[in-house]
């Protein structure tokens, strides 16, 4: 695994304009893999997930010069990449009309869509499973299942207690558990 | 170690003195006091009180608790611990919630464009870092009318790229530059536009743009546009003076820039 600078360093070199498109640049390489496969759990596609990670970027390039919050970069990036993932859904909702049920808006669709999809894989069906789940209950389960965030910092991101985050974790296991018991 | 010769040592530093003393109770209490003192409070309450602490003490406690509670008490609260601890961890809390989930492989099965992760930071910069490295100084730089017209030119579409090349070309003097941007809005008119861009090699394009997006003067212009105010080609055709508008407001923004 790659060695990263600590965001502290990172965010005091980025202030310094002799050092700032270097820390820029580190700040990308260390995170983009990260938040881009946050972002690609939620809306499925490549393209949007790329076209979304470049807006969370260039936010951060605007942003990052006035953010003060030095132990918590991490935490600020993924409240951007998970606010620009909820927009971008909304929008979606909008061009698609009416439905607010993600499996009206697409995105199982969509995983179906994908040339490696195969219905009677278990990793398939547990994709489809979290596509059924309402947005903000899908970003607290792919933030745990996947990213292994602890609650407090999961807290931070999205701005929710961490009782109600723990409540909405088990919920969302439970209903995928159904799911693909059931299907 | 003792806690007691912790303290000690504790006092020793910070003091010597102290720590060397003999630690003897100066004070005294009554004669019996503490054998007494139980029997003195309970004397001291009003009847009530006295009598129901008094029945607290001599009967049975009413309620009850399961048979063998207090056996398996420590087993149940250790039990509860590591259910706790596990739930700190996200495999061991899912595997609370959902064994099923627990065993399912987190084999990620969307795949990425090759190089995507490569490539992305330089997509990026050139998105960020690179427009902001064209503001550059304008100040002690001379500038000729024609580079200003290229300036505007450039931004506003192709026509003004062929115009510029057309100058670049013929050697034109300043004078001649509204004669050759009409030249190349007619080309453009006539469907001759690409035929006549096509004749410059890429070459020549490159070359041209080295040149001249090294000049201050027109880098600073071209950070100055509101790109969205900008006229779009009809607009550009059908009133030939919009680029002396747009060279003038450029201008005057370049000026109060510096």
């Amino acid at each position: 695994m790659a060695n990263y600078q600590d965001d502290k360093e990172l965010l005091l070199e980025f202030r310094d304009p002799v050092f700032k498109e270097k820390a820029y640049t580190a700040i990308i390489r260390k995170y983009q893999e990260r938040l881009y496969w946050h972002i690609r759990r939620m809306v499925v596609e490549h393209e949007d997930a790329n076209d979304i990670l470049q807006n969370v970027f260039i936010k951060v390039w605007k942003g990052l010069e006035n953010f003060r919050k030095d132990s918590q970069l991490y935490t600020w990036l993924y409240r951007i990449a998970t606010n620009e993932c909820l927009t971008f859904l909304e929008q979606l909702k909008k061009r698609t009309s009416v439905s607010i049920d993600s499996e009206q808006l697409g995105l199982g669709n969509r995983i179906k869509a994908d040339s490696h999809f195969d219905a009677n894989k278990l990793e398939w069906k547990l994709q489809l499973a979290i596509q059924q789940l309402p947005e903000k209950q899908r970003i607290v389960f792919n933030l745990r299942y996947y990213d292994e965030m602890p609650y407090e910092e999961m807290s931070r991101v999205l701005e929710t207690s961490e009782g109600a985050l723990k409540a909405s974790y088990f919920h969302a296991a439970k209903k995928i558990e159904e799911f693909i018991l059931n299907s | 170690m003792s806690g007691n010769a912790e303290i000690l040592n504790e006092l020793k530093e910070i003091s010597p003195l102290l720590s060397q003393m003999d630690k003897v109770n100066p004070y005294i209490v009554p004669s019996g006091y503490f054998e007494e003192l139980e029997n003195t409070f309970l004397s001291q309450l009003p009847v009530d009180d006295k009598l129901s602490i008094v029945q607290d003490i001599t009967i049975p406690n009413p309620m009850q608790v399961p048979e063998g509670y207090f056996d398996l008490l420590a087993d149940s609260i250790l039990h509860r611990i590591k259910a706790g601890q596990n739930e700190e961890t996200p495999s061991g809390e899912l595997k609370n919630i959902s064994s099923l989930l627990h065993t399912i492989d987190r084999t990620n099965v969307f795949s990425v464009p090759e190089g995507y992760f490569d490539n992305l930071a330089n997509e990026i910069l050139t998105k960020t870092v690179s427009k902001e490295a064209k503001i550059i100084s304008f100040k002690g730089t001379k500038t000729t009318k024609w580079l200003r017209y290229a300036a505007a030119a450039m931004v506003v579409g192709v026509i003004g790229l062929l115009a510029t090349f057309l100058i670049t070309r013929k050697e034109q003097n300043v004078k001649g530059f509204d004669a050759t941007v009409k030249t190349g809005i007619l080309y453009f008119k006539q469907n001759k536009f690409d035929e006549e861009l096509n004749k410059t090699s890429d070459e020549a394009i490159a070359n041209y743009l080295q040149k001249n997006l090294d000049d201050a003067d027109a880098l600073q212009m071209i950070a100055n546009l509101d790109y969205s105010q900008l006229p779009n080609e009809e607009e550009l055709f059908s009133n030939e003076t919009l680029i002396d508008e747009l060279v003038n407001e450029l201008e005057n923004k370049t000026s109060n820039n510096n």
